[in-house]
């Protein structure tokens, strides 16, 4: 019955990955990328990691996909750019995944790897909490510090953005409207 | 396992770093903001120079609480600098207790060493760019160049995997933030962009890696038979890899595999370097010597603690006796690093680009020189003592050169080689700290290059890759063409009409310094010698 379950949740996990990947269009990839979320915290769910799933659900699917999908809407220009680089043969990248895949796979799975451990207790939570203040009490600290950095980061982005001048809509017709012009009159 | 209120001494230099970067970015509000440049320039010097006073006491204290240079004698007769002194014996108390802090921060000589290093290398890229500041949010900058500089010195002590990848990305994240800063310019935003995609995608690479190995570590019984111990700290899984079994070994090989990738493009090794010249010449100068010089040692002190202290069992060699462990693979990077990194330096016209091409081959060297920390313990510890020295002149050599361009971007000259035509007349004192860089970086006799590049020689020789010091030997010699293409433009070639270069006093007198470094440490090399022996045996 696990397996099963295993099994759909990993399958939509991949599945919906793959269309992170190769979806056209940005907002799509978005979604499929909350819908990846999602499944990874069915997964932790089914690992018996409560808090852990939980806090996935609200972490990623909650907060992190929905500032993805602000930053998209507030920075998206409203013509689409075709990527600047362009990709290698798709081969190539094909054969170096299932090289990575046959790597990964022949070595992780020679090992007996301990799955199950009969003393944690049912809720993992305040051990959870306990290993925060005592032994990882450092990085716990540094995380706030990580936090800081990335918040000033972001405000000097947004703030770098605010007085450059980006063309607006209007702009990009008016742009139109003259060129159309310039073919008209026959000059480049 | 506790945090004791007595063990705040052992992080002082860290939490100083972390109430500097509040003081700068606080006072910053009450400065005087108005639209007009003087007024900017002001709120800039301002922020430069506190974070410059501020990182010059750091390193201060670094240097007494570390005790590496010099004790200080027990209270005596009462004189005129006994509270200084006194001052000095209670940060040297303090600071002594060697076992890892929560078993997950060392703070061990080479912890020590590599804050000097680090607080070293930002108080220069301070100074730097007090003269060279950026458009907007000056504040800013700076606090993000100290929580860079926490995050690198947290990093240089992991002890354990967690804290080891949050301290690497205080630093990553704020070194993104700082490689676009001038977002204005399109240069610097996509240098921005570069390093943003290709360090997270080595994060991610790291992190498998070290998911694997905590999964392996608790998957192995313990040393004694007992059962796993399920923990991330370096001691664990050095202790499970010991016991594991073939299958588990191959885990085990995997995970580092991966995370030396992972650190690898942090030190832009081939074949992870694609990022490194874009985004050097694309940062600016000031923010491109903090990542050749702070970034790619803070990296290298990762690489030490987790090889050393975690994955001693798989070490392997690379020489006459077998060609396994990660001392294959870091050969193998060390091989392509100093092949490509050298030839691709060659064809480069741009200043800046074959500067980043010939930081790239001194992370080969670097490799080299990881190379020897998983033999036995005297041969070891001499390795790890010219790593040491090679960092230090490293980081110096790159200040410096780096240094030397900011001074002349500043100045309003161009990045191209033939723009350097003549500087020995409009500038002689720029002229003088590039050629002593440069020289140094070649490895060129009377200068410190030279000693340190012949200490890591001798250690990668004696621990048997033999073959791999006479491909760097070779590559030392080409690298020598592309170096004196920067020379011949400064000292052969006529300035004609071309402007004299003025350079600000503390870009002068820091640059100054940094030069004069080099030739003391190359005509003098053993006090450094032994400050680095020292910090390798205090553990």
């Amino acid at each position: 019955m696990v397996t099963v379950i295993f099994i759909a949740i990993a399958s939509l996990i991949i599945a919906s990955a793959v269309l992170v990947v190769i979806s056209r269009e940005i907002v799509r990839a978005a979604l499929w990328l909350i819908a990846t979320f999602f499944a990874v915290g069915a997964l932790y769910l089914l690992l018996e990691a409560e808090f852990i799933g939980v806090a996935q659900v609200l972490v990623y699917v909650g907060a992190v996909s929905i500032l993805i999908l602000f930053a998209i809407m507030l920075t998206r220009q409203h013509e689409r750019h075709e990527p600047a680089w362009r990709a290698g043969p798709w081969w190539i990248a094909l054969a170096g995944v299932i090289g990575l895949a046959a790597v990964l796979i022949t070595t992780i799975g020679a090992v007996p790897w301990r799955l199950t451990d009969d003393d944690l207790p049912v809720s993992r939570a305040p051990q959870l909490g306990t290993a925060l203040m005592r032994e990882y009490l450092l990085p716990f600290q540094l995380a706030a510090i990580v936090l800081l950095v990335a918040l000033i980061g972001a405000v000097v982005i947004a703030m770098e953005e605010r007085r450059r001048r980006t063309p607006t809509l209007a702009d990009d017709i008016a742009a139109q409207r003259g060129a159309a012009d310039r073919a008209e009159d026959g000059t480049p | 396992m506790m945090f004791q209120i007595s063990d705040v001494p052992r992080l002082l230099p860290e939490l100083m770093l972390a109430v500097l970067a509040l003081l700068v970015l606080g006072s910053d509000v009450l400065e005087r903001w108005a639209d007009d440049p003087a007024a900017r320039r002001e709120r800039g010097r301002a922020a430069a120079q506190l974070t410059g006073i501020g990182l010059g006491l750091i390193w201060l204290v670094t240097l007494v609480q570390g005790g590496l240079a010099f004790t200080i004698a027990p209270a005596g007769a009462a004189g005129p600098l006994d509270a200084l002194l006194s001052l000095g014996r209670n940060l040297q108390a303090g600071g002594a207790e060697r076992g890892a802090l929560l078993g997950a921060f060392a703070t061990d000589g080479i912890t020590v060493m590599a804050r000097l290093l680090l607080i070293g290398a930002a108080l220069v890229v301070a100074l730097l760019a007090g003269d060279h500041l950026p458009d907007a949010h000056p504040a800013e900058f700076f606090t993000l160049l100290l929580l860079a500089t926490l995050g690198m010195c947290v990093m240089a002590a992991a002890q354990e995997l967690i804290i080891a990848f949050v301290a690497l990305e205080c630093s990553s994240i704020a070194l993104y933030v700082l490689a676009g800063y001038s977002a204005r310019q399109p240069a610097a935003a996509e240098a921005g962009m570069k390093y943003l995609l290709f360090g997270v995608v080595s994060s991610a690479v790291l992190l498998y890696g070290m998911s694997l190995a905590y999964g392996v570590t608790a998957s192995i019984g313990g040393a004694d038979g007992g059962p796993p111990r399920v923990n991330t700290s370096f001691a664990a899984i050095a202790e499970a890899v010991r016991v594991a079994d073939v299958a588990q070994r191959g885990a085990v090989m995997l995970a580092v595999t991966l995370m030396i990738a992972g650190v690898a493009y942090k030190l832009a090794l081939v074949p992870f370097h694609s990022w490194a010249p874009d985004v050097y010449q694309g940062a600016s100068p000031t923010v491109a010597a903090f990542l050749a010089a702070a970034s790619k040692t803070a990296g290298v002190f990762l690489l030490v603690r987790v090889l050393t202290a975690a994955f001693p069992d798989v070490a392997g060699a690379a020489g006459a006796n077998g060609f396994t462990g990660w001392a294959a693979l870091l050969a193998l990077l060390a091989l392509s690093t100093l092949v490509l990194g050298n030839l691709a330096a060659l064809p480069q016209d741009v200043t800046r680009r074959l500067l980043a091409y010939s930081s790239i081959s001194h992370a080969g060297f670097l490799a080299l020189a990881l190379l020897p920390l998983g033999g036995a313990a005297p041969l070891r510890d001499a390795a790890s003592a010219a790593l040491l020295y090679y960092l230090v002149v490293a980081l110096i050599g790159s200040l410096a050169a780096f240094g030397a361009l900011a001074a002349l971007q500043a100045a309003g000259v161009a990045d191209r080689l033939e723009d350097l035509a003549g500087l020995r007349q409009r500038n002689p004192l720029l002229a003088a700290v590039l050629t002593i860089a440069i020289a140094s970086m070649a490895g060129l006799p009377p200068l410190a290059g030279f000693t340190a590049k012949f200490a890591v020689f001798v250690g990668a020789w004696e621990a048997g890759a033999a073959w791999l010091v006479v491909i760097a030997l070779v590559t030392t010699v080409i690298a020598l063409a592309y170096y004196l293409r920067v020379l011949r433009p400064i000292w052969m070639q006529p300035a004609d009409d071309r402007p004299t270069v003025s350079v600000a006093p503390v870009t002068a007198v820091t640059l100054a310094l940094a030069a004069l470094a080099l030739i003391a440490l190359g005509v003098l090399p053993g006090p450094l010698w032994q400050l680095a022996q020292a910090a390798v045996l205090a553990r």
